[in-house]
């Protein structure tokens, strides 16, 4: 198939630099710290933050300085159009995500705030329709703003693609499975604008990472005028609903 | 100084308001709080009767990729169940049925610390579904050679007591919800088999399930109180449970007490039919479902 017709729009109605449609809801959850939900076109992601909290099973894994982060990353049986069963540990792609999130999200929370404890983070795709990865950093970003975590920025991802000399913006399922687009998938910080995560499968020219990078800034500024958005009027509902009993 | 010894203990008495005693007491002893209000017939924490169940909310179609799905909230119990459907050849044993195979799992297996409810549901569920909920002849296609296989699979986001009761209630509004698409051979001079076979999606037929829709109730014994629809910490402070399941014309399709430290008497059991036939009344009305076998009786 192709990426674009003859008109520059994609098959869902899309020009080339659109996002789809954003919906997020903070504190999803009842019985954790940190909780969100986050939705963009048809990927849906749940995360939970639990912690800081004890290190019980194995205390002697406990880093005196700083906290342990733990990243879990799960899909649901029916989160894709075929059936998975029920994923073991081994699963590569998983763990590799798990992986990717967990080195991610180091370098943003500020560990050593909680020393001899641990974080937990687990994110679970409950409908995967493309940018997957993207739609758990999104949503962990938001939970541990949540469950008021120490972190030094907001942290948004998205996807980007090259397709024959053009740029795309967040890839949805059909488009990720195009066999010569190069696919990107850039989680930036928002105010210095430093790379926390890269993953990237494709074969590009390095002429063209630049402007990759210049369209990975761009995408990240419009989810994170979302994010904080919907950040703000929960906060602001917190305060009012706090300062309702001094009136 | 004697004075002031004398002043605290009548401010301490003065601003402490029953209220404040009794989620004291609810905190400190939690036994004790709850043998208070199971006698006195009411429960202060959720401002419920003992006889009164949770109110359901479900919301249809939340998985677009998959046949039929439902989330469904039950106080704060929360899951999500959608169904697949696949085509498969059938058992050699039995040729002429074809299968449903459910699946129940904790979406975040750290939120969920306590893995035995879900052990429990899934053990009652699926012995309980294919005979009472769906026949497995309806999914025969082709004897011997083609049937349909229907996956349920339920991911449980929050457990908090009626595990059992929500996990089948969102099961038959799924399956209500799956629509097959119409299977035909491909090449008319072959028989029907799993290489010969044209899917037209256009043509969906709904599912045809048993029109006993079984829909289960929880109860908690506690001496000769009954108190419906218990919440976890009520279950996980006195061990004696009982989910009664009941169908169409006010029978009993499954009785499960798994063990306990109650008895159950011939009272209290009649007692607790009545109120999960209530219970299925209310919730068939929730989910917009028409008891057809009451109608056929009418008629």
């Amino acid at each position: 198939m192709e990426l674009l017709d003859e008109n520059g729009f994609r098959s869902d109605g899309r020009r080339a630099l659109e996002l789809r449609r954003i919906q997020c809801e903070v504190g999803y959850a009842k019985n954790c710290e940190g909780s969100a939900y986050f939705q963009q076109g048809l990927t849906k992601v749940i995360a939970v933050v639990r912690g800081p909290k004890e290190v019980n099973p194995n205390k002697s894994k406990t880093l005196t300085d700083r906290a342990t982060l733990k990243c879990t990353i799960s899909f649901v049986p029916f989160s894709s159009s075929e059936r998975q069963v029920t994923r073991s540990r081994s699963d590569r792609k998983v763990q590799e995500w798990s992986l990717l999130l967990k080195r991610c999200f180091e370098r943003v929370i500020i560990l050593s705030l909680y020393p001899h404890s641990v974080i937990h983070i687990c994110c679970s795709i409950m409908h995967a329709d493309g940018s997957e990865l993207c739609a758990c950093v999104n949503a962990t970003t938001m939970a541990l703003i949540n469950a008021s975590i120490n972190i030094v920025d907001y942290v948004t991802c998205c996807t980007c693609g090259f397709y024959r000399g053009g740029l795309v913006l967040d890839l949805n399922s059909q488009e990720e499975s195009i066999h010569s687009l190069a696919m990107f998938v850039i989680a930036l910080t928002n105010e210095r604008k430093q790379v926390a995560l890269m993953e990237s499968h494709s074969r590009v020219h390095a002429d063209h990472t630049e402007q990759i990078f210049e369209l990975a800034k761009e995408g990240c500024l419009q989810v994170y005028d979302v994010l904080a958005s919907v950040t703000r009027r929960h906060i602001y509902s917190i305060a009012q609903s706090a300062f309702k009993g001094e009136e | 100084m004697s004075a002031d010894t004398n002043a605290s203990p009548e401010e301490e008495a003065v601003a402490t308001t029953p209220e404040e005693k009794m989620v004291l007491m609810k905190l400190v002893e939690p036994l004790e709080y709850y043998k208070t209000c199971f006698e006195c017939g009411q429960r202060r924490g959720d401002e419920r009767t003992l006889e009164s169940f949770r109110p359901i909310n479900s919301i249809d179609g939340v998985i677009t990729s998959a046949c039929g799905s439902v989330s469904l909230k039950m106080g704060n119990t929360v899951l999500i169940c959608a169904a697949k459907a696949e085509l498969a050849e059938p058992l050699v044993e039995a040729p002429d049925c074809g299968a449903v195979y459910i699946g129940i799992e904790a979406m975040n297996p750290e939120l969920i610390s306590d893995n035995s409810p879900i052990e429990e549901a899934k053990m009652i569920l699926q012995d309980l579904v294919v005979p009472s909920v769906i026949s497995q002849q309806r999914l025969s296609i082709c004897k011997g050679l083609l049937c349909w296989v229907i996956y349920v699979d339920i991911s449980i986001f929050n457990n908090d007591g009626g595990l059992v009761d929500a996990c089948l209630t969102a099961m038959i509004a799924t399956l209500k919800q799956v629509r097959l698409p119409t299977v035909e051979a491909k090449n008319s001079d072959e028989v029907l088999s799993l290489k010969n076979i044209r899917i037209k999606s256009e043509d969906r037929q709904p599912l045809q399930l048993n029109t006993l829709y079984p829909i289960a109730s929880t109860f908690l014994l506690y001496k000769d109180k009954v108190v419906c629809d218990p919440t976890l910490e009520e279950l996980n402070l006195f061990h004696c449970k009982m989910t009664i399941v009941t169908g169409a014309n006010d029978v009993i399709c499954g009785l499960f007490k798994l063990g306990g430290r109650e008895t159950v008497k011939a009272h209290t059991l009649a007692q607790c039919t009545a109120l999960a036939i209530k219970r299925r009344t209310e919730i068939l009305n929730t989910l917009n479902i028409v008891d057809t076998s009451n109608e056929l009786d009418s008629e």
